[in-house]
């Protein structure tokens, strides 16, 4: 009985695998389309940058450089001009630096205890809170930008450090309330009780108890808000003052400030300097940014 | 002096009232067990006492001072949860000196505490682990350790070994029992399981529909429940009830069941009791095969199921189903209609009209 049956349920599984093979395959094909798509303008700045003038006049983008000629690097660093400065962008990094850690450390810290409150202190009108940070985070804020000019320099830190970081904070808000909100929720309500048992308080339950328990939560934050805020542009410009401008609104001074030849190298090699902190940061935690986004579903 | 006297407690949700104008009085080193379904209120009375629920009206005093208004730290209670809430990321021994150390006790004296709680619960080899690296039974006497630590007045015990397998459970809740010997402190322990009731109880308080319904030590509530929900909740398999009506004939009273006629001579009842329709109540160890010539009805015998040390006979009356307890040897073969007598002296009478024992 059963060697007359195997020859055609041997058919049935090799046909069966020769799918699941082709299918297999097509999504590779697929996959590998679309990185390269993705890729290949990132490989046009990096090729770009490290060739000289010249090779980029007689050649075509997609020419290998003769050499790895850092020139425009360095230029790019510390040489490029913006009107009469010629430091490069290495001030729009410090810049960045500065309004970045302030701004990271302070939102993630308002949003988590804001939703640490909104979680366990289910207090008379948290769900208009809640309500409230929901439509922040769906209104665009190019909108509020005239008030928010208005306001901030009746507070008298309009164009100041003070200033740019305030706006990081409030803007960032609505996304960390939420992120700690959800992840806070799922923690049972017999830890915070027998906390309040113990005698812990509002602050004590947050830092000794639910903090430790968040480290993903903590790091998913970090990777949203370091991006957010370093890839920023448009406040960065309006609301940092001169003196503080972050790197991005400085590579773009670089990039269209050219007088006379436009230097692809020097600007390709800026724009790749500017892009590489984020990217860092992901290359970094990613592992743990997806192990905290999957922890809040898995959890439950 | 360490009772508990709860005053007149009101407690709803929205419209609902969870809890009504309940009134118990706890005393020093007793063991009260509030018994009830799920939903009756008794984990909401729990958690009021502990001042984790705010309370709509009513006074709790712990000690003889008014506690309503205080934080539960500030109470004199300690309390073991349910899910044991166990702090994560917390060694053993920082989860037992954590109130401690909020409350400023000094060093010597926590690690002197979290000693003694962790040699009595035999902890001692675990100081160092986490939550996550304990069995289930550890993790229940690490929250229990968490509580005495606290040395306080009063614990709470909120259903606390309803998380654990059958064979671990019974051997805590004798650990239980041995704990609240040696330390004759007052506890009030929820659970909805009547066994544990029963064994750890000094006294029930047994809740229904956020009522106390019957507050007694064990045996009376057993043997003489006072409502028809005290009856049919406590007892396993539950009190046989049958609905009936009072009669009185010649000086005597009857409960006339339909097929049967039981006479309520020997029944002591608690006040004055009109003719009315009632319910009565049978345990099934009062249900036994008739002796000749000894008051009894006729009944056909379903089936019967031995449990080892007894065996309970099913059968049926007037298209009803009842339960009698009875010893393996007297139950052999019993099988079709057969002469059933009754225990006239543990009998339990209600109002049928208002579930009250007459």
């Amino acid at each position: 009985m059963a060697s007359e049956t195997s020859p055609p349920v041997r058919a049935v599984a090799a046909s069966r695998l020769r799918r699941a093979i082709a299918v297999r395959i097509a999504i590779y094909v697929a996959l590998t389309l679309a990185a390269a798509l993705f890729l290949v303008p990132l490989l046009i700045m990096v090729l770009t940058s490290f060739k000289t003038m010249d090779e980029i006049r007689s050649g075509t983008i997609f020419d290998l450089p003769h050499a790895l000629d850092w020139t425009a690097w360095l230029k790019a660093w510390s040489g490029a001009c913006t009107g009469l400065d010629c430091r490069g962008i290495s001030p729009g990094f410090w810049n960045s630096v500065h309004i970045l850690v302030p701004s990271v450390i302070l939102s993630i810290f308002c949003g988590s205890i804001t939703g640490y409150a909104l979680a366990v202190w289910r207090f008379r009108g948290a769900n208009a809170v809640l309500l409230a940070l929901m439509v922040g985070a769906f209104l665009p804020y190019q909108v509020i930008i005239y008030p928010l000019v208005k306001i901030l320099s009746f507070l008298g830190i309009y164009g100041s450090l003070a200033g740019i970081v305030t706006l990081h904070i409030v803007f960032g808000m609505p996304l960390m309330t939420m992120l700690f909100r959800n992840h806070f929720v799922s923690i049972p309500a017999d830890l915070i009780k027998a906390a309040r048992v113990d005698g812990a308080g509002f602050f004590r339950i947050f830092f000794s108890i639910l903090l430790p328990m968040s480290p993903n939560m903590l790091i998913v934050a970090v990777i949203l808000q370091v991006t957010g805020i370093w890839n920023d542009f448009l406040l960065g410009l309006i609301f940092a003052g001169q003196a503080n401008q972050p790197m991005t609104v400085q590579l773009n001074n670089i990039v269209v400030n050219a007088h006379g030849t436009v230097e692809y190298n020097v600007n390709m090699a800026a724009t790749i300097l500017t892009a590489l902190p984020p990217l860092l940061v992901y290359l970094i935690s990613g592992r743990y940014f997806v192990r905290g986004i999957a922890s809040g579903s898995v959890k439950g | 002096m360490s009772g508990i006297s709860i005053e007149h407690l009101n407690k709803s949700y929205a419209s609902v009232a969870v809890l009504r104008d309940v009134n118990l009085q706890v005393e020093d080193g007793e063991f009260l067990v509030l018994l009830g379904p799920s939903g009756c209120g008794k984990s909401t009375l729990l958690n009021a006492i502990a001042g984790l629920e705010e309370i709509n009206s009513g006074a709790i005093r712990i000690n003889g001072a008014d506690v309503s208004a205080l934080e539960p730290s500030q109470r004199g209670i300690a309390m073991v949860f349910q899910s044991y809430a166990l702090y994560p990321t917390m060694s053993v021994y920082r989860n037992m000196a954590f109130g401690l150390k909020i409350a400023g006790l000094p060093k010597t004296e926590v690690e002197q505490r979290v000693a003694w709680a962790a040699k009595l619960l035999q902890l001692d080899h675990l100081l160092d682990r986490k939550p996550a690296a304990l069995s289930g039974g550890q993790r229940q006497r690490v929250a229990i350790g968490r509580a005495l630590v606290r040395r306080a007045a009063v614990y709470l015990f909120d259903e606390p070994l309803s998380n654990l397998d059958a064979k671990l459970r019974t051997e805590t809740r004798i650990e239980l029992k041995k704990l609240h010997s040696e330390l004759a402190s007052t506890i009030v322990y929820v659970t909805h399981d009547q066994v544990e009731a029963m064994t750890l109880a000094s006294r029930i308080a047994v809740m229904n529909g956020g009522v106390i319904e019957q507050c007694a030590d064990p045996t009376t509530i057993y043997d003489t429940p006072a409502t028809l929900f005290v009856a049919g909740f406590v007892g396993s398999p539950a009190m046989n009830l049958f609905h009936g009506r009072l009669v009185s004939e010649g000086g005597q009273r009857f409960a006339d069941i339909g097929h049967a006629r039981v006479s309520l001579d020997r029944y002591r009842f608690s006040g004055e009791a009109a003719d009315q329709r009632i319910v009565l109540g049978i345990r099934p160890e009062s249900i036994a095969l008739a002796v000749e010539g000894a008051e009894a009805f006729e009944a056909e015998v379903r089936f019967v199921e031995p449990l080892g040390a007894d065996t309970l006979c099913w059968f049926d009356l007037g298209g009803a189903s009842y339960c009698a307890r009875m010893t393996p040897a007297a139950a052999r073969g019993v099988a079709g209609r057969r002469r059933l007598g009754i225990d006239l002296d543990r009998l339990s009478v209600f109002a049928e009209a208002t579930g009250f024992r007459l």
